[in-house]
């Protein structure tokens, strides 16, 4: 693609200098050629975006930002006669019959649905590896994991297949696969983005969230799909909502910033923790306050997610049966069999074993010691945010240990996989804002600074991550296959 | 420690399956991931609220209307088996 974030293409739109239909041809263009390398979608949906841009040009009218604009969905969201899998085979026939709020909002502000992409199965992973389908490669070395589990939506924009698209993040799983991919994701408030048909994985902590090129694009994102919707009970009320891009160009002169201490000791590779005190460095030069600060319980914070999201998902997926929908097995004698086999042969491993773990911790004489407890150093990871959100507007840390790691290395071994999410997890379970922002390479890979707000409060973040992005320029670097 | 009855005790409840050759090292990592959870054991927690969802909102109502949600015919396509526009199921009473 001739262009390098959402704004330039509106741009270009808006002055007739392209037409829609031109961009929908360039897009499949580019996707077939890219897709090879990179395997970011499970499904295209080119016949009728071609017949939808073809209509958009016909009312002529740009003005709306994503009008005409080709962007693309995680196959956890379902759209509406598209196939929406989860990545899962139970799901793999599955084409729904409504879209979720989030596409329905994006189609009504004009954009064009490309096509749904790659995720570990039910967004459980860190790595996209865990789809029934295909290994989606990342963007900068294909030898590589894009991360997870909304892998193909970092690798489609990274590699510029689309400019834009929509993850989900349950416990990193927007942040981590844009800081492995050098783009920019951002997961929002718990109850600012709708998440009435959004495939459920753990209820409490899911959230959907934009993923772009640039900072701005992403809060023009954010406008467009955040908004209380009264078909999602957790949605939160309208007067938590503002225009994201309002505080934009503000700078950062003030700001008062917490480092989190916590985050650059533990498992964090000295070149990552650098990169983030070079971060601090930048912006104190700029006028903000800095401090240190720390958040004792965040330790414990990744078999805590690990009871909460593993237990919600057991009871989330009680629903596949094969009764109503999905696969059903061709081998049973009788109901039972029928609800057993199909879960056995549908589901994958990863899901299986957390169905399983959390199955466990919700059982008869395990509940208190593991769900309950778990639940009540929630609280007190939630606390530990309370405390220091009393003296600062934002925290910044690493959004990963390391950069990138290598496909099938880490596979045998699930505890070392969880780990990995140690420094994403935290915010989920507080249900606060938070973004991954390109902050430069180690050893050749792309990492994330992440950047975590009060809740509600993602204009703040949109403010810090423009300057930053102004001032370090990451952003312009793209890798080779998107040269 | 978790036996390997009662991994297969957890999978009946959720309707899973593991042959004997699987339930070897699927026993093992369950093991060492409860292990896991385990250290969490040490953590003072008394007295402390649980946290089950992270907004602040609280029992939302809305009034009681029917509406027609989706038709039939259209939720019936992603039915494995139909029959006389049912969804057919295995007999669950005995003949």
């Amino acid at each position: 693609m001739n262009f390098n974030s959402l704004t330039d293409l509106h741009q270009a739109l808006k002055n007739k200098e392209i037409s829609a239909q031109e961009v929908v041809k360039q897009t499949f263009a580019e996707i077939k050629e890219k897709e090879p390398k990179i395997a970011a979608f499970i499904s295209l949906n080119e016949e009728s975006s071609l017949k939808y841009a073809g209509e958009i040009d016909e009312k002529g009218d740009f003005s709306n930002f994503l009008t005409g604009i080709p962007l693309a969905i995680k196959d956890n969201i379902v759209t509406n006669g598209i196939t929406t899998t989860a990545a899962s085979k139970i799901l793999e026939n599955f084409v729904p019959i409504y879209d979720a709020t989030v596409v329905k909002k994006l189609k009504n502000a004009g954009a064009i649905v490309t096509g749904k992409l790659n995720m570990d199965e039910f967004a459980m992973g860190s790595s996209t590896e865990t789809s029934a389908f295909k290994i989606t490669k990342n963007a900068w070395d294909q030898t590589k994991v894009p991360g997870g589990s909304s892998g193909g939506s970092a690798a489609a924009v990274a590699s510029r297949q689309v400019l834009g698209s929509l993850g989900t993040d349950t416990g990193g799983s927007i942040r981590q696969p844009a800081a492995f991919n050098g783009v920019v994701g951002l997961k929002p408030t718990y109850g600012a983005v709708s998440r009435w048909g959004v495939i459920a994985f753990a209820s409490s902590l899911d959230q959907v969230g934009p993923i772009t090129t640039n900072v701005e694009d992403n809060a023009h994102l954010l406008n467009v799909i955040a908004g209380h919707d009264e078909k999602d009970a957790t949605s939160a009320n309208e007067s938590c909502f503002s225009d994201y891009l309002e505080d934009l160009n503000k700078g950062v002169k003030n700001l008062k910033i917490g480092i989190i201490k916590d985050y650059l000791t533990e498992g964090v590779m000295p070149k990552v923790a650098e990169s983030v005190k070079n971060a601090a460095t930048i912006l104190e030069k700029a006028g903000a306050k800095i401090e240190e600060v720390s958040l004792p319980n965040i330790k414990y914070a990744v078999p805590t997610y690990y009871i909460i999201a593993s237990s919600e998902a057991s009871t989330n997926l009680q629903r596949y049966d094969g009764i109503r929908y999905g696969y059903r097995t061709p081998n049973y004698h009788n109901l039972e069999e029928l609800y057993v086999n199909t879960r056995t042969e549908g589901f994958g491993e990863e899901v299986k074993r957390r169905i399983m773990l959390g199955t466990f911790s919700l059982s008869t004489g395990f509940y208190e010691a593991y769900f309950k407890k778990a639940a009540q150093i929630r609280t007190l990871i939630t606390n530990d945010f309370k405390r220091v959100f009393a003296n600062y507007d934002l925290l910044i840390g690493p959004t990963t240990p390391t950069p990138a790691f290598g496909i099938g290395s880490k596979n045998d071994d699930p505890l070392q996989m969880y780990a990995n999410d140690i420094l994403t997890i935290p915010v989920n379970l507080a249900g606060l804002p938070a973004m991954s922002l390109p902050n430069g390479f180690v050893d050749g890979l792309p990492i994330g600074l992440q950047i975590i707000g009060k809740r509600f409060d993602e204009k703040t973040i949109y403010r810090l991550a423009k300057f930053y992005e102004d001032e370090t320029k990451f952003y312009q670097q793209k890798p080779e296959i998107a040269r | 420690m978790v036996t390997k009855e009662e991994v297969k005790k957890i999978a009946t409840l959720a309707k899973l399956k593991y042959s004997d050759k699987e339930l070897e090292k699927f026993s093992n990592q369950f093991q060492k991931i409860i292990n896991y959870f385990d250290t969490l054991a040490k953590v003072d927690t008394k007295g402390v609220k649980p946290t089950y969802q992270s907004n602040d909102l609280y029992n939302i109502f809305r009034d009681d209307i029917p509406i027609v949600s989706q038709e039939r015919e259209a939720l019936l396509k992603n039915a494995p088996t139909v029959k006389n526009n049912l969804i057919q199921v295995p007999a669950i009473i005995e003949e």
